[in-house]
This record gives C-alpha cells, structure tokens and sequence, in this order.
C-alpha cells in the first residue's frame, strides 16, 4: 500500500541553513494494515505523514501509495488521491469554525462532484459512525473539543477512502472519546483500510489491533 | 463538481462569515453608488446639453459696443436674410431681468408667434400652446423654478414687472414649463414679443440678437464675413463655437468630477489592495484546508472567485440601483449644483429621464471585473504551495 524509499525532508533554517526533518527513512505498510508511528516531538512524524498524504514535496526520495508516486502526481491528481484514496485527520482538526459540521465535512465530497442531497446522505451516514449525528446543522464553533475531533474524523472518512493519516488523533479526546476512536479505527482496518497513525498516547503501544510501532528519532527510523 | 452544491458551500461562506464580509461590501456599495452617481448625472446632463444645443440657430448675430452686447434694429435681420447661403433671420428679444426684493434673476424671453422661429427650443417649449388664448391680454409661460419662487411669494397667478421707466406691466401666469425643460428652461418666462419688449425696455424696432438659419455648414465663414463686412460692431457667433462654449462650460464641471471619480479610484486600489491583504492572511487557512481535503487549485479559484463575485455583483446592484434613484429619481441632490450653478434661480433640474446605460456598463466592467479578480492572483499563489506551508 505504502512504500516509502530513502526519503529526505529538509526545512530552511535560519541563516540559509536547512534542517533535516526526515533523513533517508524507509518504510513499507501493507495494505490493511494499522501502523504506529511513534517518537518524541520534532522526530518527523507530522512530517512523513505529510509526505505520504501529499501534503508536503519531499527533499528527496520517494513515495508511492497504491504503486503511485506521490510527489510527482500533478496538481489535479494529486486532488484527487487526497480526495479519494486517503483520509486525513490532523491534529489540529483544521475545521472551519464559523460554518456547520455539515459543510465542513461535506468539503471532500464537494470537491468531488457530489450533489447537495447525497452529501447530506453520506455526511449524515458518517456522522453516526463517529457518534456526531446530532451536531450535524450546528456550527464547529458550538462543539466541545470532542465533538470537534469526531468531526474532523468523519471529514477524513466521509469518502470512505482506502488509507487513513492520524496525526495525534487522541490529543483533544476524553477516555469515551478515546475508546470510540479505537473501535472505528478497528472497524476501518476490519474493512480493509490501511491506517498509519503518529501519536505519543502510550494507548496505541498495547493496542491490540495495532500491527506494528514504528519509531522514529530525529527523523530516523530507529525501531520497527 | 456540482454547481448547486458549489453554491450552497459558497452561500454557507458567506452568510456564515458575513462580518468579515460585511465591511467590504459597505465599502463596495458606497464607492460604486460613488462612481454611478457621477457617471449617470455627467452622461445625462451632457445628453441634455446636446439636446439643448440641437434647438440653437445656425449662427447669432450681436453688437458690441465696448465689449458688451447691445441691442441691435430688428431690420437688419432682413438684410441678413438676403444674403447668400442664409435661408431666415429673426431678431429675437430676450434679457435678465432682476427682481430685486428677492435677489433673483429670471430669463424673459419674447415669442414672435407670427414668425417662423429660427431654432426649434423655443418651439419645442411653446408646443401645443393654445395661442388665441395666449394672446388674450398680458400673459406668461414660466420655467418649473420660477413657479416655485411665485408660489412661495402668494403673488396669486399674477406678477407685476416693472419697466426700466419704472411702470408697473402685470402679467397673468398662463402655464409652467414641462419639468423636461428644466436643464435650460427653469428660470425662464416666455411672453409675446411685445410684452417682452416692453419688460426689457427695448424699442418697438430693437431685437437683443439676430439668429440666422444657415442650411450649409461649409457657408457659415463667408456668412459671418459679409456680416462682419455690414457693420463694423457685429459679433457672429456660429453654432459650433456655442457648441465649444457649451463643451468648455461641460469640461470645466467636468474636471469637479474628475477630481471626485479620482477619489472614488483610489478608494477602488485601496479596496483591492485591501482584499489582496485580506486573503494572504484570514483565508490563508481555508485555502490549506481545501487544499488538504482535496481541492484542486482549479477549484479553489473557482470558490473564492465565486465568492468575490456574488460580493462584488451585490454591491454593484445596490450602488447601481442606488444611484440610478439618486440622480434619476431625486434629482441627484448636492451633486446637482455643481454642475448648475449658472442659473438665474440657483442650482436645480427637474429629473433627467436619459440613462447612461453605457456608463452602467462601463462601470460593470472597470469595477466587477478587478473587484472579482483581486481574489484570484493570491489564491492562485497560495494554492499552489504545499498545503503543509500555508497550514503552517
């Protein structure tokens, strides 16, 4: 599903200097599978799933999703992988606040077409799934934190797509919280979903549907 | 993608971020309602002008004496008449005429209703006019603002004139000029001839001026030079030197509202630039998110243009419609008086009916058009970085 080949992330710094976020990492993630992507802040988690979800051009080095080259689809494919293929969940949430939970995780499906009656459909289907239905017409700016990050989950599910990014995805949850988010996650990877999740939360090291821990230090793969 | 579910993200946008929205399109409406105005009320009034300058005579003979005109006999406007290449001549008496307990000036001018007018204004204005009746005694056409001064002053239908001698001349007031007349016709009172003399204090053979009808335009320098040739204190004013004179009196009004379109431009940059701020620093996020979520440059461009343009094209309409009511229905109010201060009665027109639709246009054009567009350099800027860095 993932394949990730010497892959190089370097930041300018100051002074003309580049920091090296990412050095030479590789990685491989099967299709299906949940991978943990773990270490101290500043390792490089954020930013290898930045570069898998094409979000961020690598220095150098390459990745390939589903046997595509990530970084060297144009800008109207790469629209479209990270439309269809891949969901994102950051871990900000990156919502609108001012707008409802409706439009917000409609935003994917608009983009791709979709007209007003069956995105509410789906976006209401999503919703249940992340426990959120009765948020629908109410604006993020009314919602808890909680309620926030199950919005944003169901922004990154709502195409259903084939491979899911997670970046910190229980920062913001309470233990209820927490306990959903583990069982969707479950479910997703049940139906064949390959998950790559970065977080610090000692949760996902016993987890037990979690395949693999991946740690990275100072941009390293050091342990997999 | 879908245009109702485009419109839908589009109206969630803006109504749901309508502050931020809000000021721009005060700003929008006072600027274009700015621009409007000035372009409506200059188109119309030198519409106006143009239709006022098609009733002028072909040329008007004066006589100077020390640099100011003076009364001429009416007689010679048959020896104008037989020159070559002139096909009528018509002395005409007219004159400012003082009313001193008021500071107002009114235009008197004499109709000769047993004489072909030459210059169809005064035969437009006097159109339908039931003459007999007319002539039956002492009376009076007046323009829209002269009836409003007699209204105000109860003179009761009447008004006494006095002749320079000092004798008292009442004339009843017969009718008002339609308020279409009122660019040129609003000071003015229109009688018979006669009575216009009398008024003026002009001799039974004295005109103020002589207008010459001058079929061919090429013979209108040899016209003027014989006259010139007839006596040595005629002044030939032709019709195309009246039509610079109008021109130069629009231009110099024009140049008031110059100053004012400059104004209203660079409030326009001031926007733009505004907008172009605005969207490197609020929509920032929006657009990263888009992008993240899987927005194509394209369509990104496509929402925030979108967005602009129902911004921009509401405020068009409100300042549009705005200022078509303002200048079109009201009179334009303030604006007016710079352009018509040279009437004897003080600034005023009755409403102008003519809509410079093509200044609408213009403005369409000029404003929606970089209004809309200012959105779209940024955007295109930002959406075509990493979506990381502009999250970031």
């Amino acid at each position: 599903m993932i394949r990730v080949r010497s892959l190089t992330v370097e930041f300018p710094a100051s002074a003309g200097q580049m920091r090296r976020v990412l050095d030479q990492v590789d990685l491989e993630v099967a299709p299906g599978e949940l991978v943990v992507l773990n270490g101290v802040s500043g390792s490089g988690k954020t930013t290898l799933l930045s570069v898998v979800g094409g979000l961020l051009r690598p220095t150098s080095g390459a990745v390939e999703v589903q046997g595509r080259a990530v970084a060297k689809l144009t800008d109207t494919s790469a629209a479209a992988y990270r439309r269809d293929t891949l969901g994102f969940l950051f871990q900000q949430n990156y919502l609108f606040d001012r707008m409802s939970v409706l439009d917000n995780v409609a935003l994917p499906l608009v983009a791709a077409g979709w007209s007003p009656g069956r995105i509410r459909t789906r976006v209401t289907e999503t919703l249940a799934t992340v426990g959120a239905s009765a948020v629908v017409d109410r604006t993020i700016a009314e919602l808890s934190g909680g309620e926030r990050q199950r919005c944003a989950l169901a922004r990154a599910l709502v195409a259903r797509p084939r491979l899911l990014l997670c970046d910190e995805p229980t920062a913001n949850l309470d233990a209820a919280g927490r306990e959903l988010l583990l069982d969707l996650l479950d479910e997703r990877k049940s139906s064949g979903v390959t998950i790559l999740l970065a977080t610090h939360d000692p949760l996902f090291d016993s987890a037990p549907h979690v395949d693999r821990v991946v740690r990275l230090e100072d941009g390293r793969v050091v342990t997999t | 993608m879908d245009p109702r579910s485009l419109a839908n993200l589009v109206a969630a946008m803006l109504v749901r971020e309508r502050e931020k929205h809000l000021g721009i399109l005060i700003l929008a409406v006072v600027l274009v309602f700015l621009a409007a105005s000035v372009l409506l009320l200059s188109g119309a009034l030198r519409h106006e002008m143009e239709l006022a300058l098609d009733g002028q005579p072909d040329a008007v003979v004066q006589r100077m004496h020390a640099g100011r005109p003076v009364d001429l006999p009416v007689a010679w406007a048959d020896q104008f008449a037989a020159l070559p290449g002139v096909s009528a001549a018509q002395g005409r008496v007219f004159g400012r005429y003082f009313q001193e307990q008021n500071g107002v000036y009114f235009t008197v001018v004499g109709i000769d209703f047993f004489a072909e007018n030459v210059g169809k204004e005064l035969e437009a204005l006097v159109a339908g006019l039931d003459v007999r009746e007319f002539l039956d005694g002492d009376r009076m056409l007046v323009g829209s603002r002269v009836a409003g001064f007699l209204e105000r002053g109860r003179y009761g239908g009447v008004y006494e004139f006095r002749t320079p001698e000092g004798d008292p001349v009442p004339v009843t007031v017969h009718g008002t000029l339609p308020e279409e007349t009122d660019l040129v016709g609003a000071d003015l009172v229109l009688v018979e001839i006669g009575l216009a003399r009398r008024i003026l204090g002009l001799g039974p053979d004295e005109a103020t001026d002589i207008a010459l009808s001058i079929p061919n335009d090429t013979e209108a320098d040899a016209v003027m030079a014989r006259i010139i040739g007839t006596h040595f204190d005629l002044r030939v004013l032709l019709r195309r030197e009246m039509s610079a004179g109008y021109a130069d009196s629009f231009r110099l009004r024009s140049g008031l509202f110059l100053l004012l379109g400059g104004a209203v431009l660079a409030a326009f940059g001031l926007v733009l630039f505004q907008r172009y701020s605005l969207i490197t620093g609020t929509d920032r996020g929006q657009i990263g998110v888009l992008r993240a979520t899987g927005w194509s440059v394209r369509q990104i461009i496509v929402l925030k243009t979108s967005e602009s343009l129902v911004v921009g094209l509401l405020a068009y309409l409100i300042g549009a419609v705005g200022a078509v009511v303002y200048v079109h229905a009201a009179g334009a109010p303030g604006l007016m008086g710079l352009f018509l201060g040279f009437e004897n009665l003080g600034a005023g027109a009755g409403p102008l009916h003519w809509i410079d639709t093509d200044a609408l246009v213009l403005l369409f054009l000029f404003y929606l058009l970089p209004f809309t567009a200012s959105v779209l350099v940024p955007t295109w800027r930002l959406a075509n970085l990493d979506p990381v860095e502009v999250l970031r």
